[in-house]
């Protein structure tokens, strides 16, 4: 029987952790991730998007809420500082 | 269901949290573990800092399990306080391998890329549009998550095209605004605590306060970018 005060939240919850364990282990030992750090980068997408919904199933909204904002603020800093390296040809 | 938990677990807690709990630890501890692995494994500092993401995301599981509205308010200022940190830190690698360069005797600047915009008209359009109203939405939330919106609006006006608006003396007053407001979100948590009637009061210095502060403290880092790229 679904309802949605004790499904959804599992549901949300589990996809959530799968997304996290696979998503770090992509991040992690993923292919060419260490020659690239754009691709570890989009690989660190997957397990950001596991926590908003881990959050979401603890109905922490401004968690959530503060969490998405914040990432979209880490790419604009970590972009920011690949662009300043790899003008000056630094090992990245 | 068992004494012990009934002991330690608030009432308020609901039984589904309580049973979503080992799970979501032993999760964030096979997070953390690899996250740690890849630091061990990564060469450059520079993947260090993208691997420490994984690790943070493994501690605000652990935080956030507990299931309260203590976890939430744990994890706000959590987050914000991860991105400064971030900030710093890349800082810190560009400015070494500045002197690093120095040292040698060759130019840093050698090779500076060159801005170049996109033209596309929703670019010039569309963006001053998007951070007034992600400006206002900021407003409204206040609190951290109201300042990190804030902030997210007043980048991307800073970010996005050609040097317009302010001078750089109004951004250094900003700063001193920045302070006042850090001062009256300290002064409004004091009023809770000496006069626990005017909590109306204190929760709007505080709130109002907070946003201020971490809303300029974002515009800061635009004010970097900008006198990178224009000078």
């Amino acid at each position: 029987m679904v309802s949605p005060i004790e499904t959804l939240p599992l549901i949300s919850f589990y996809l959530g952790t799968a997304l996290l364990v696979v998503g770090s282990i992509g991040a992690v030992f993923g292919p060419k991730t260490s020659e690239e750090p754009i691709n570890r980068i989009i690989n660190l997408n997957v397990p950001s998007i596991g926590l908003a919904l881990i959050f979401l199933s603890y109905n922490y909204t401004l968690a959530m809420l503060t969490f998405l904002s914040v990432n979209t603020m880490f790419y604009i800093i970590i972009f920011r500082a690949i662009i300043r390296l790899e003008e000056m040809e630094a090992l990245i | 269901m068992d004494p012990m938990i009934d002991a330690v677990v608030p009432a308020v807690v609901p039984q589904i949290f309580i049973n979503m709990y080992p799970v979501a630890i032993i999760i964030a501890i096979i997070t953390a573990v690899t996250g740690l692995l890849g630091i061990i494994l990564a060469k450059s500092d520079f993947q260090k800092i993208l691997l420490i993401q994984v690790v943070t995301y493994a501690m605000l599981l652990i935080v956030a399990a507990v299931g309260t509205d203590l976890a939430e308010a744990l994890i706000l200022p959590g987050l914000v306080v991860s991105l400064a940190e971030i900030l710093v830190v890349s800082e810190i690698l560009i400015s070494r391998e500045v002197t690093r360069r120095s040292e040698k005797g060759e130019d840093p600047r050698k090779l500076k890329l060159k801005f170049n915009p996109i033209k596309m008209e929703v670019i010039k359009t569309a963006l001053p549009v998007t951070s007034v109203v992600t400006v206002l939405y900021g407003a409204i939330l206040t609190g951290f998550t109201g300042g990190a919106v804030a902030g997210a609006g007043i980048l991307i006006y800073l970010f996005v095209g050609k040097l317009r608006g302010f001078s750089h003396n109004f951004w250094e007053e900003m700063v001193g605004i920045s302070g006042v407001a850090w001062v009256l979100w300290l002064l409004g948590f004091l009023l809770y605590f000496l006069n626990p009637q005017l909590w109306l009061v204190a929760l709007f210095m505080s709130g109002g306060g907070i946003v201020i502060k971490v809303a300029l403290k974002l515009g800061l880092l635009g004010m970097l970018g900008r006198e990178e790229f224009n000078n």
